[in-house]
């Protein structure tokens, strides 16, 4: 009888990279599920590319993040980062500016964001916390400065780019997947990818192998900039105007959770993309199935909360359970 | 290590002075003004930006030396720089609250200090304490947009979506006012916060199409989210779905005029700007027993319309 079962295991035994996060995905397709069975649309495909196109500027970040967390990094000015980007490739693009130039000059301009963040971790030694905290608050009042506190519209120049379609898979849905396949194969297979996991694992006993610690982190600070420069300008392709209240510190919170919920260890030296895409993907379902099914306003922030507070310790029980 | 750390001092020390010295320069020393008016803000959207031209735009010309503070949103911010504009002794405080439940302690602090306050905008239950104010009256804006809806559908039976905002007063007193006058014939389909914010409305109004695309009228009770939706409907290739919504910016203007809102209820904040430091001033020079109290007025605004709309911005 054992050994029947232990076979009947052995046959249904999940790739790695799923059976990780077998807990986390059991939640996101019982809630799929309730869905489907609540509201008659939830399933359908135009439903789907509607969820996965809300989600793709959340999956870009999200992507960046999971790496630089690997490598013990946190940055929380993400979202403000996007804040600024999005105005002033707005206000380029209004006053004339081409759109390749406006966006080269918006991926650009996130990577002074991160450039900064990632000398003042590692030349001034400042906690990443800190540092990127004090950066979104600066951020956010340059977004503000660069808006004058007002909306101000792309006109039509990214508009192809942010509901545009090939093959019906929306273009931005194609970017996130590219960015998303990039980290995971980053963390995966390059050497880059392995240093992050052994910086964030011990720092000292990095650096003593041989790595350039600080090298390494500023590069990392730097590339998720340049992610936020892209998100940037891929909500901008959404929402065709730029308007104070628009990303910030919001949708850096969201961003966290999903790696967070995802299973990458906030002290870092582990990480996992495909638990971030599922962070990403219950984030984007439960706010799409809130609307849905029209829960009450005051019952949405409960909502969102015990959704994340069962993802996050089923996960971490199914964690828990392999030590 | 010594060198990095007196490096880490100068540099902070430059930073905090220079930070300091360009605050300290944006406010304006006190010349030949005949009083100082405390204007606390309360976020740094177009209506407040627009407020606070017509606010300063006013004190140049009357003249009187305005004191800047904006609380970001935060309740606790607020009531915060009321304290930090008693204690600069202004002669009166002109507060766009963040949330009228956060009024009750700005006004009672002004009042035991004896400095006259003078809302904008939002006004509390009680009102006693306040030396004026000029109100927006948003349930009635809320009735206005629905009695424009029951014209329009001229008796059909049709589908209204309400994207609301943030949930609590200023929300709920829009969306009360706007079902308390739907007629018969239209009935609420779907209705969901869009938190005043322009991506979140779209990525509602997003999801309003999947769950009901045959809606035929949508409420928004602001412009921000009234072009999130606009965004989300034109993606989608859908111009039949009329947007009815409240502002008056130059751009919600345009859009009105195009046909792409379809109504649209329009005040001024910079007028309101205007008025409060006139009113202020005149209950500064005479003062009143009881609080001078009006209403903001409005313009009922579709694309047949357009020039009646007040300036928004000056």
């Amino acid at each position: 009888m054992n050994s029947i079962g232990l076979s009947r295991t052995t046959t249904l035994r999940l790739p790695p990279a799923l059976g990780r996060h077998a807990g986390l995905a059991a939640v996101l397709l019982l809630i799929c599920l309730y869905l489907s069975l609540r509201s008659e649309v939830f399933a359908t495909t135009p439903n789907v590319v509607n969820v996965l196109r809300q989600v793709a500027v959340m999956a870009v970040l999200a992507a960046g993040l999971t790496v630089l967390m690997a490598a013990g990094g946190l940055d929380f000015s993400l979202g403000s980062q996007v804040a600024v980007v999005v105005a002033v490739v707005a206000r380029l693009l209004e006053s004339g500016a081409h759109v390749v130039v406006a966006s080269i000059c918006g991926v650009l301009l996130g990577a002074v964001f991160g450039l900064v963040n990632g000398l003042v971790v590692t030349v001034f030694n400042v906690a990443p916390f800190v540092t990127t905290l004090a950066t979104a608050t600066v951020l956010d009042g340059a977004a503000l400065i660069a808006m004058q506190g007002q909306s101000v519209s792309a006109g039509g120049a990214l508009t192809e780019l942010g509901t545009g379609e090939v093959l019906g898979i929306p273009y931005l849905l194609l970017i996130a997947a590219v960015v998303i396949a990039g980290a995971a194969a980053t963390l995966r297979w390059t050497r880059f990818g392995r240093d992050a996991l052994a910086i964030g694992g011990n720092a000292v006993a990095a650096r003593l192998g041989g790595i350039a610690v600080p090298r390494h982190t500023v590069a990392l600070y730097v590339a998720n900039g340049m992610l936020a420069g892209l998100a940037g300008i891929m909500l901008l392709s959404r929402l065709g105007a730029a308007s104070p209240g628009t990303a910030g510190l919001h949708l850096e919170l969201t961003v966290v959770a999903a790696v967070v919920i995802g299973g990458t260890a906030l002290h870092g030296g582990n990480a996992t993309v495909a638990g971030t895409v599922l962070g990403v993907l219950l984030l984007g379902v439960v706010a799409n199935g809130i609307n849905l099914l029209q829960i009450d306003s005051f019952y949405q922030s409960v909502s969102v909360g015990v959704v994340l507070l069962v993802a996050a310790v089923v996960n971490q029980l199914r964690h828990r359970g392999r030590h | 290590m010594m060198k990095s750390r007196i490096l880490t001092a100068v540099l902070t020390a430059t930073v905090a002075t220079s930070t300091l010295a360009a605050c300290g320069s944006g406010t304006d020393e006190a010349g030949d003004t005949a009083y100082t008016i405390g204007f606390v803000n309360a976020d740094s959207l177009d209506f407040h930006t627009c407020l606070e031209a017509g606010i300063d735009h006013e004190a140049q010309s009357v003249p009187v030396e305005i004191v800047h503070a904006n609380s970001t949103r935060d309740p606790a911010k607020e009531q915060a720089n009321v304290e930090d504009m008693i204690v600069r002794q202004v002669d009166a405080i002109v507060l766009q609250t963040v949330n009228i439940d956060s009024l009750e302690g700005a006004i009672a602090k002004a009042v035991a200090a004896d400095i006259p306050i003078f809302l904008t905008s939002v006004g509390g239950p009680d009102m006693a304490g306040v030396a004026g104010a000029e109100l927006s009256d948003v349930k009635h804006t809320g009735e206005v947009a629905a009695q424009w809806l029951n014209e329009d559908s001229a008796g059909k039976d049709v589908d209204v979506a309400i994207i609301a905002g943030a949930p609590g007063a200023a929300s709920d007193l829009f969306v009360g006012g706007f079902k308390s006058a739907l007629g018969p014939e239209a009935k609420v389909v779907f209705e969901q916060p869009g938190m005043f914010q322009r991506a979140k409305a779209q990525e509602v109004a997003e999801n309003l199409l999947q769950s009901h695309p045959d809606v035929q009228y949508v409420f928004v009770p602001n412009e921000e989210m009234g072009f999130g939706a606009l965004t989300a409907f034109e993606n989608a290739g859908r111009s039949d779905i009329k947007i009815i919504t409240n502002g008056g910016t130059e751009e919600g203007l345009e859009a009105t005029s195009e046909g792409r809102f379809a109504m649209l209820v329009a005040s001024s904040p910079y007028e309101l700007g205007v008025k409060a430091v006139s009113t202020m001033v005149d209950l500064l020079e005479d003062p009143r027993d009881e609080p001078v109290i009006g209403q903001i007025p409005t313009t009922v605004v579709t694309k047949d319309n357009v020039d009646a709309a007040p300036a928004y911005c000056g």
